[in-house]
């Protein structure tokens, strides 16, 4: 049974006596904590070199708070080794500070304590199980069992094996101990069959052996991470920032010790103590409040910087030196050599950060760095011209592996999102998650994903984010189409507005002046015949001139806008077209009503393809073939004339082509010299 | 006869031209409707009939004009120009088409001829 479970974990799950084994472990580790501490008064008071105050307040409180971190897991996931391991690992370094302690005063400090030397002989032991503890608590974090696979139970149990061996070996051994002063006391425990070089020999091999082991338990973490998702990654991201503290402890140290070996150990003791707290917390929090914060970043940040506090400690270090060496000083302490060194550790500070965000980011965030990286490639090609802005939602559908992925602009306008062609997006979104993309406080793009996604959060905010050129490119183009649809459809109005005003002129014209010369004339005509004597004459002429006046005005106003067309459609006034050419023209249009503009359009359009064929291509002959398909009129007009017209800018053909261009038509020009002209003019008829 | 036209002045006028010894205006009308209504009362054996009439096309009006009892003879007239009138004129059932400044009694006896 296992304590890790995906989603929300219970809030207490009480199992047993599981809640007061916890308390009453707790209890008993703050008993132990209270005897350590009056141990280390005792031991303070005998003077220099010995237990500091310092010390002591801050072990004690990294003791306290790492035994309730413990409890509270235990209480939390009783049936989970990780709790428990916490709480025997600080009972077991509780008790090895205590022997410690105890030797000290009862053999060091004056007074007559018995027992000193079996003491002596613990605290110099009991270290290798506290590693031991370590190292399976390493193995079983955070499901309470070590990783699947044979291996790993099997380094379990070695673990189990081989440390409480060393343990013993070290504690009934006679050979020297390892710290001074207590290391020229003989141990009384001593036994004899453990002091030969054979005995010596097995006990170092024992040793190696556990080392070798936390190796392993260590190398299980990052094994374990590897094949881990979801929530266990989460969890094991966070022991991660707890295991970015021993290094940092160790670099600390070795930068305090450039200024003194006092520094020096302060820093190991606190490092200590903090390592003390980190990994119980980490593992605390990452058991049950892992999805409180944005993990990642924070192991990003913390590896990014340990490593740059390594490589600029190196770089200090080293121009020190090399500083103090060249100036002549031997010690390389000089004020100068500081300064440079600190001079050009601030210099590469901001470009080596970059550096070795890279390398973290290209080596912990594998599937982030390599969408990131599609997404750069694609921007540097954009830039390059060899890509187009239309290829960003098929860039990013690829960066993040979701085929299904889609990309919407948001149009202020229409309140609603559309894609790069303009066309609406995200209607059909069921099931699927959206992820908004904000500049400033203003909705930019909305990228419709695959649900799966939601788990990494950061994908596409990293993906966005370095497609930020794009994007806005992309806003900047629609805009650009809505506008140059504005354009076209304002073109639109002004030809259909120009027709309609000739249709009106004609119109007028009709109603107007040409009824009135029509009256006036029939009225000359009724006064010569009831006059007539000697102003017959006169009014005939009179009656005569205003006859060809009317004819005039009738021509005029069919060209304008013929009658026909109006009020008979396309194909009559077609036909009466081809009735005033002076050539043989044959019409096959199909009678059917069109939209005036469009009808307009196509009538005009073969008038001066007509008007041009007669007068400079000297045809004979001259087709006009008018078909309606797929929402468009086709109107062919061919000649038999001498051919070679050019579309010229200015021209006539131009004024046409721009004109049907407006209406979203357009206008095809075939004219080989010699063999005739073929226009064809397309305009569509259902808007 | 009967006179179709939407213009006042020009019925007026047509009628003055036409009345005399070989014409009686019977009636005018100002739309097809009228005009239709007006041929099956009044029986006018002449109906003098716009082409571009508000409500209707001449060409279509005649049709239905020489479909009622007994039928008139029909002559379109217009001042605009509605291009080949001459196949449309034979199709609608009308005798001829005359410009309206061409409106006379000779013309008019020419056509019926």
């Amino acid at each position: 049974m296992t304590a890790v479970v995906a989603g929300a974990p219970p809030l207490i799950r009480r199992v047993g006596g599981a809640t007061t084994g916890a308390f009453v472990w707790g209890a008993a580790n703050s008993g132990g904590l209270a005897l350590l501490l009056w141990l280390a008064w005792i031991d303070h008071q005998a003077g220099p070199g010995h237990t500091g105050i310092a010390t002591a307040v801050v072990n004690g409180t990294a003791i306290l708070v790492g035994t309730a971190v413990g409890a509270t897991i235990v209480a939390r996931f009783p049936r989970n080794a990780v709790g428990w391991l916490v709480l025997a690992s600080l009972s077991l370094f509780i008790a090895s500070g205590a022997a410690e302690l105890y030797a000290r005063v009862a053999l060091l400090g004056g007074r007559d304590w018995p027992g000193g030397g079996v003491a002596a002989a613990f605290d110099q032991s009991l270290w290798l199980l506290v590693f031991g503890l370590v190292g399976w608590l390493l193995l079983l974090y955070p499901t309470g069992r070590p990783p699947s696979g044979r291996v790993w139970p099997m380094v379990a149990g070695a673990s189990a094996a081989a440390y409480p061996a060393a343990f013993l070996c070290g504690l009934f051994a006679a050979h020297p101990r390892l710290d001074p002063p207590l290391s020229a006391m003989p141990n009384p425990l001593a036994v004899d069959a453990l002091t030969g070089y054979g005995a010596q020999l097995v006990n170092v091999v024992l040793i190696l052996a556990c080392l070798a082991l936390l190796a392993l338990s260590a190398a299980s973490v990052v094994m374990r991470y590897r094949r881990s998702d979801g929530v266990q990654r989460a969890q094991l991201k966070w022991m991660l920032v707890a295991a970015v503290v021993p290094p940092i402890t160790v670099l600390a140290c070795l930068t305090a010790g450039v200024v003194s070996p006092a520094a020096r150990d302060t820093a190991a003791s606190y490092g200590f103590d903090t390592i003390l707290v980190a990994v119980p917390l980490a593992a605390a929090l990452a058991m049950t409040q892992y999805r409180l914060y944005a993990v990642d970043r924070f192991v990003d940040t913390a590896l990014v910087y340990l490593t740059l506090t390594a490589l600029l400690t190196v770089l200090y270090v080293a121009v020190v030196v090399a500083t103090g060496s060249l100036a002549g000083n031997a010690s390389g302490r000089s004020p100068e050599a500081v300064a440079v060194a600190t001079l050009v550790a601030v210099g590469v500070a901001t470009p080596l950060r970059k550096r070795v965000q890279l390398g973290v980011s290209r080596r912990f965030h594998r599937r982030r760095f390599d969408a990131v990286r599609i997404v750069e490639d694609y921007v540097r090609r954009l830039r390059d011209e060899q890509a187009s802005l239309g290829d960003l939602e098929s860039t990013l559908a690829r960066a993040v592996g979701d085929r299904s992925l889609e990309l919407g602009w948001w149009q202020p306008a229409s309140g609603s999102y559309v894609g790069f062609s303009g066309r609406p997006v995200g209607e059909a979104t069921g099931g699927r998650s959206r992820f908004e993309v904000r500049r400033g406080a203003e909705p930019l793009a909305v990228v419709w994903h695959a649900p799966g996604l939601d788990a990494e959060p950061h994908l596409l905010e990293d993906v966005t984010r370095a497609a930020a050129l794009p994007l806005e490119n992309g806003r900047l183009h629609l805009e650009v189409l809505a506008r140059l649809d504005e354009v076209n459809a304002s073109r639109q109005r002004i030809v259909a507005t120009a027709y309609e005003e000739r249709r009106r002129i004609e119109r007028d014209l009709h109603d107007g002046a040409q009824q009135r010369l029509v009256s006036l004339a029939l009225s000359m005509r009724l006064a010569r015949d009831r006059l007539g004597g000697e102003y017959a004459d006169v009014l005939e002429t009179a009656a005569d001139e205003l006859t060809a006046a009317v004819r005039e005005l009738r021509e005029l106003a069919r060209g304008i806008h013929p009658a026909a067309l109006t009020e008979e459609g396309l194909a009559a006034a077609l036909e009466s077209l081809a009735d005033r050419t002076p050539v043989h023209v044959v019409v096959d249009v199909p009678d059917q009503r069109l939209a005036d503009d469009v009808a307009a359009a196509a009538y005009f359009t073969a008038c001066e393809v007509v008007t041009n064929a007669v007068k400079h291509a000297d045809a004979q002959c001259i087709r006009i073939d008018g078909t309606i398909a797929d929402g468009a009129l086709v109107i062919v007009i061919a000649d038999d004339g001498v051919g070679g017209a050019v579309t010229r800018e200015g021209g006539g053909l131009q004024g046409l082509a721009d004109r049907l261009d407006a209406l979203g038509g357009r206008l095809t020009v075939v004219s080989e010299r010699g063999k005739g002209t073929t226009v064809r003019a397309e305009v569509p008829c259902e808007r | 006869m009967l006179v179709v036209d939407d213009h006042a002045p020009f019925r007026a006028l047509a009628r003055q031209v036409l009345e005399g010894v070989a014409f009686r205006v019977v009636g005018e009308a100002a739309t097809g409707f009228e005009g239709l209504a007006m041929t099956r009362e009044l029986h006018p054996d002449v109906v003098i009939l716009d082409v571009g009439l508000p409500d209707r096309n001449g060409f279509d009006l005649a049709g239905d004009l020489m479909r009622t009892t007994p039928p008139p003879a029909v002559l379109l007239v217009s001042s605009r120009d509605w291009g080949r009138v001459g196949r449309r004129v034979l199709d609608s059932g009308a005798c001829g088409f005359l410009p309206k400044e061409e409106l006379s009694t000779a013309a008019v006896e020419a056509m019926l001829a």
